[in-house]
C-alpha cells in the first residue's frame, strides 16, 4: 500500500458513518461469578468523536483500565455493546493499537524488531515495513538504539519503543493504559508534548487512561471522570481552551481553573 | 553502567572459584597421610590423579566416558523435545494440562531409581532401559517448568501479541520465547537428574559406563581405580552445567545485564 492509497482510504472511512469514533452502550461488566462477582462498570454511556483526544480520569479501581481493555477487544463484553467505524468489538484488533503502562515490549526482540513485528504479522512488503520502521524509530527518536533490547533503554526510550510499535500498524485508534506512568516527571512532561504532537499529526482517536487530573486536562479534548465501586462515568468535561489558539495567561488561567474543578471532584468521590 | 572486567581480572576472578576444590583435595591428601583413615579403604587424593592419568593413558576410561555420555545425550534430547512440547501444549489447551496434570502428580514423588529393576526386567541390560529412565527422570522438570513459565507469561505481553495481528501459531512462537527462560532452567535441572540416575542405574545393571567402572572395581576393592572413574563423573556432570550455563547465557542474550 503506497502513502497516497493510505492517506485516501483514511479519508474515505472518515466520510462512510462520520460521526461513529466509538459508541459505547449500556456497558455493564462483571469480574468474577456468583455472590462474590464485584461490579467493574456499571451502565456506562460513551461516544467518542472521530479525532478527539479523550482521557478516562479516576482513582484507582474505578474500572477505566477495563473500559480500554473492553474497546480493545482483550476481555469479551458482557453487557452492553461497543461499536467503532468497523463495527462491533468483539475481539482484539489492528485498527484498536494498544499502549501498556509497562511497555510490554517483546524482550527478546530488538527495538526495531519489536517494530516489524506487526506489519510482517499483515504481510507488508519487506522493503516497505522496513522504510517504514527506519521513519517510526526517526519519529520517536530512537534511531540510533535500533538495534539493542529493551532491558538496555531507560524506560522513557522502552515507552517510545512501544508507541513505535503500536503506530506501525497505523491504527484508527490508539489506547492508552497509563502510558507515562512508570516515568519520572521530567521523561513524562517531555512525552506527553510528543504524544501530541503525534496525535496532531496522524489525527487518530486517543483514549488515554490516566489518574493524574494535571495530565488530563494538558493532554484531552474531553474527559469522562470515573468513580469507583461501581465503576461510573459520572461527568464529561471539555477543555477546549487545549485547541484555542487564545492568550497563554488565559489559557494558562482556565488550565488551572479546571485542574481545580477536577480535583475537587476527585477528592469528593474518594471520601464517598 | 560499569566497566567488563579486564580478561586477567575475571581470570583471576574465576581461579578463587576453585580455592574450596583445592583445599579439599588437600584435606583429602593430609587426613590419609596423617593415618586418620586408612590408605586401604579411601586410597590418597595423589594415588587417585595418578590412577586416573594411567587410566587415560590407556583410553580406557574413556570409553566408559563415551558411552555413558551418549545415553545422557539421547536421554535428555528426548526429555526436552517431548517436554517442552507437552509443557506448552498443557498451558495452551485444556484438556490436554486435565489429562497431564495427574499423571505428573503421580510421577513426581516417585523415586525414578525405583524404576530401575522394572525397566531392566522389560527392556534387559543394554541402553534402552537407561535412556527411558533418563528420559522419565528428566521430563518432570522439564514439563513443570516450561508449563509454569508458558503459564505465567504476562497477559499483557500475549494482549500485545494479539493487538499486533498474531496468529494462533504467532501466539504460540510469542508465548514459547517468553517462557524460555524456564525452559532452560528446568533442562539444566534435567542436565543434573540425568547423570544422578544414569550412574545409578549402570550401578545396578550394567556392562559398560562409568557407572558399571565405578561398582565392577569398587567390588573388586580397586579403590584408586573407582575413585578415578568417580571423580571422572563429577567432572563431566561440572562441565556439563557449566557448557548449559554457557549456552543459557547466548540465548538469552536479550536479558537485563
Amino acid at each position: 500500500m503506497t502513502a497516497q492509497t493510505i492517506r485516501e482510504t483514511s479519508q474515505a472511512s472518515r466520510v462512510g458513518p462520520a460521526t461513529v469514533g466509538i459508541s459505547v452502550n449500556g456497558l455493564t461488566h462483571r469480574f468474577g461469578a456468583g455472590r462474590q462477582a464485584t461490579l467493574a462498570l456499571q451502565n456506562v454511556q460513551l461516544d467518542i468523536a472521530p479525532g478527539e483526544f479523550h482521557c478516562l480520569l479516576g482513582p484507582s479501581g474505578c474500572g477505566k483500565s477495563t473500559l480500554l481493555y473492553l474497546i480493545g477487544g482483550f476481555i469479551p463484553v458482557q453487557e452492553g455493546t461497543i461499536r467503532t467505524a468497523r463495527g462491533a468489538v468483539t475481539r482484539p484488533g489492528v485498527d484498536r493499537g494498544i499502549v501498556f503502562q509497562n511497555f510490554a515490549l517483546f524482550p527478546w526482540k530488538t527495538v526495531r524488531q519489536n517494530v516489524l513485528y506487526g506489519m510482517e504479522n499483515l504481510g507488508v512488503a519487506k522493503a516497505e515495513r522496513e522504510a517504514r520502521a527506519a521513519d517510526l524509530l526517526a519519529m520517536v527518536k530512537l534511531e540510533k538504539f535500533a538495534n539493542h533490547y529493551p532491558s538496555q533503554l531507560s524506560g522513557g526510550m522502552q515507552q517510545r519503543a512501544a508507541i513505535a510499535r503500536t503506530l506501525a500498524i497505523e491504527p484508527d485508534i490508539l489506547l492508552m493504559d497509563e502510558p507515562f506512568g512508570a516515568l519520572d516527571a521530567q521523561t513524562r512532561s517531555v512525552m506527553q508534548e510528543e504524544l501530541i504532537s503525534i496525535w496532531q499529526r496522524t489525527g487518530k482517536i486517543i483514549v488515554f487512561v490516566t489518574h493524574d487530573v494535571q495530565e488530563a486536562v494538558l493532554l484531552g479534548d474531553r474527559i469522562s471522570v470515573m468513580s469507583a465501586r461501581p465503576g461510573r462515568i459520572e461527568t464529561i468535561v471539555s477543555c477546549d481552551f487545549n485547541r484555542e489558539k487564545g492568550s497563554p495567561v488565559r489559557r494558562a488561567g482556565e488550565f488551572a481553573e479546571q485542574v481545580q474543578h477536577l480535583s475537587a471532584l476527585m477528592h469528593q468521590q474518594a471520601l464517598t | 553502567m560499569s566497566f567488563p572486567p579486564s580478561p586477567v581480572g575475571r581470570a583471576m576472578a574465576h581461579l578463587f572459584d576453585y580455592v574450596p576444590l583445592a583445599i579439599l583435595a588437600l584435606a583429602w591428601e593430609a587426613i590419609v597421610r596423617g593415618g586418620l583413615v586408612s590408605p586401604s579403604v579411601l586410597p590418597p587424593f595423589s594415588e587417585v590423579v595418578a590412577e586416573f592419568f594411567r587410566l587415560a593413558g590407556n583410553g580406557v576410561i574413556f570409553v566408559h566416558a563415551a558411552i555413558s555420555l551418549r545415553r545422557i545425550v539421547i536421554g535428555l534430547a528426548l526429555a526436552v523435545a517431548f517436554g517442552v512440547t507437552a509443557g506448552l501444549l498443557m498451558s495452551a489447551i485444556r484438556p490436554v494440562r486435565l489429562v497431564l496434570q495427574p499423571l505428573l502428580g503421580l510421577l513426581y514423588p516417585l523415586p525414578k531409581s525405583a524404576l530401575v529393576p522394572l525397566l531392566m526386567l522389560l527392556l534387559g541390560l543394554g541402553d534402552s532401559p537407561k535412556i527411558l529412565l533418563i528420559f522419565i527422570g528428566c521430563l518432570l522438570p522439564v514439563v513443570t517448568n516450561t508449563f509454569n513459565g508458558a503459564r505465567g507469561v504476562d497477559e499483557k505481553l500475549m494482549w500485545s501479541a494479539a493487538n499486533l495481528g498474531a496468529s494462533r501459531l504467532g501466539l504460540f512462537v510469542i508465548r514459547f520465547n517468553a517462557a524460555l527462560p524456564d525452559i532452560l532452567t528446568g533442562a539444566r535441572t534435567g542436565v543434573a537428574f540425568a547423570f544422578i540416575l544414569l550412574i545409578n542405574a549402570e550401578l545396578i545393571f550394567g556392562q559398560d559406563g562409568l557407572g558399571y567402572l565405578i561398582a565392577s572395581t569398587g567390588g573388586l576393592g580397586a579403590y584408586p581405580t573407582m575413585f578415578a572413574a568417580v571423580i571422572l563423573v563429577v567432572m563431566l556432570g561440572f562441565a556439563a552445567d557449566r557448557l548449559f550455563g554457557f549456552i543459557e547465557n547466548r540465548m538469552l542474550a536479550w536479558r537485563a545485564p
